[in-house]
């Protein structure tokens, strides 16, 4: 048995594994560490820590509904930034530095739609990446996406391009793109 | 180019072999703080997840907290130097722990009073509060599918159990297995990539 297996110490942890069984696991596991041969146990270790770092400060939620954004915006103890891109006069990342998170509003027509993909790309590469299934609110025709300033600064530094996908089932259809400016 | 996790310090990546553990037991056991800290920068990620398998939140984090201050107190009073013990003996600690939580406050103060309190030495983690850059986490995470991203969080975060995530899902316990089993494979190959956007 490999003490660094990714698939046991995910099943260790979330007690998919019998309390006899992990057991000897553990035993396992303590010789791994203590060698300094267990890339997987750091690589869950590091894994749980960040993501309890994220949900403390909020960013775990990719994208929240706009009341959720605002009580958040009103009650983090994070200097949060909330920009409608609709809205926003000129440079709207210009105090980035000056915010630990932003909550950037995309208005998007959602009547009907039953998913929603956002879509991150350049000139140079039109799909960087996906992220799928996000968070939508219908009743406010909008999407409401929850980062790191540091995140988005990068974002922005890239001249992000934003495109916002209805899917359903195998069909796709851009709801709407946006190029915010970079600063 | 940024890397997506950081590096572990030269202390503990150059020292893999049971040789140079025994020289760190034996820095440690003679006061070398940097040696101490490589021991316990290698066994803290095995102490947490034990932690994690049995207690949530605040109890977790005060169960890490107790078991490294014993451990600590073990290799300044050099009551470990058998290399090939030591996971042992960490493990014996955490199990010992386990069964006494209900002495625990008890025996955190009086360690507290002797050997702590030392950021450095309490959570001898690489750099950043994870090791991940947070912002390069944040991506990677907002990349897995929506159910994928909620049964990382209740299992990771929450810490509800395998049971726990399917019932409240409505999945069976296999399904939730192989979904999570896979956005970790989906989140180790994504970190240890470059940021998109340095490259963009």
């Amino acid at each position: 048995m490999s003490a660094t297996s990714l698939e046991q110490l995910d099943d260790y942890v979330s007690r998919a594994m019998s309390d006899a069984d992990a057991e000897a696991f553990e035993e396992a596991l303590f010789d791994a560490a203590a060698t300094g041969d267990a890339p997987e146990l750091r690589f869950v270790d590091a894994l749980r820590r960040g993501l309890g770092d994220l949900a403390r400060r909020g960013t775990i939620h990719i994208t929240l509904l706009l009341s959720e954004a605002e009580q958040f915006q009103r009650t983090s103890p994070m200097r949060v930034r909330m920009v409608d891109l609709d809205d926003y006069q000129g440079d709207p990342f210009d105090d980035v530095a000056a915010i630990d998170i932003g909550l950037v509003r995309y208005n998007v027509p959602l009547e009907g739609v039953k998913r929603v993909d956002v879509e991150f790309g350049t000139e140079r590469t039109p799909t960087l990446y996906t992220i799928p299934e996000v968070r939508f609110d219908a009743a406010n025709n909008c999407v409401v996406m929850c980062c790191e300033a540091e995140l988005m600064m990068a974002t922005l530094r890239a001249n992000a391009i934003v495109r916002l996908f209805a899917v359903d089932g195998d069909e796709r259809r851009l709801l709407r793109e946006f190029r915010p400016a970079a600063p | 180019m940024v890397r997506r996790m950081s590096q572990a310090p030269a202390t503990a990546r150059g020292a893999s072999s049971q040789d140079d553990l025994a020289q760190l037991l034996a820095r440690a056991g003679a006061g070398d703080r940097a040696a101490e800290r490589a021991v316990l920068q290698r066994l803290s990620p095995a102490i947490r997840v034990f932690a994690a398998r049995r207690l949530r939140g605040a109890d977790a984090e005060d169960f890490v907290q107790d078991a490294t201050l014993l451990l600590i107190a073990a290799l300044r009073e050099r009551r470990v130097s058998d290399p090939a013990a030591i996971g042992s003996f960490a493990l014996g600690i955490c199990r010992n722990l386990a069964r006494e939580r209900a002495r625990a406050a008890e025996r955190r103060a009086e360690l507290w009073e002797r050997f702590g309190p030392r950021d450095e030495d309490a959570d001898p983690g690489p750099g950043l509060a994870s090791g991940f850059r947070r912002v390069v986490l944040e991506d990677c995470f907002a990349m897995l599918t929506e159910r994928a991203r909620t049964l990382i969080r209740r299992a990771y975060v929450d810490g509800e159990s395998n049971t726990e995530i399917a019932r409240a899902m409505s999945l069976t316990e296999g399904n939730v297995r192989v979904i999570r089993h896979r956005a970790l494979q989906q989140l180790r190959g994504c970190l240890e990539k470059p940021l998109p956007w340095s490259d963009a």
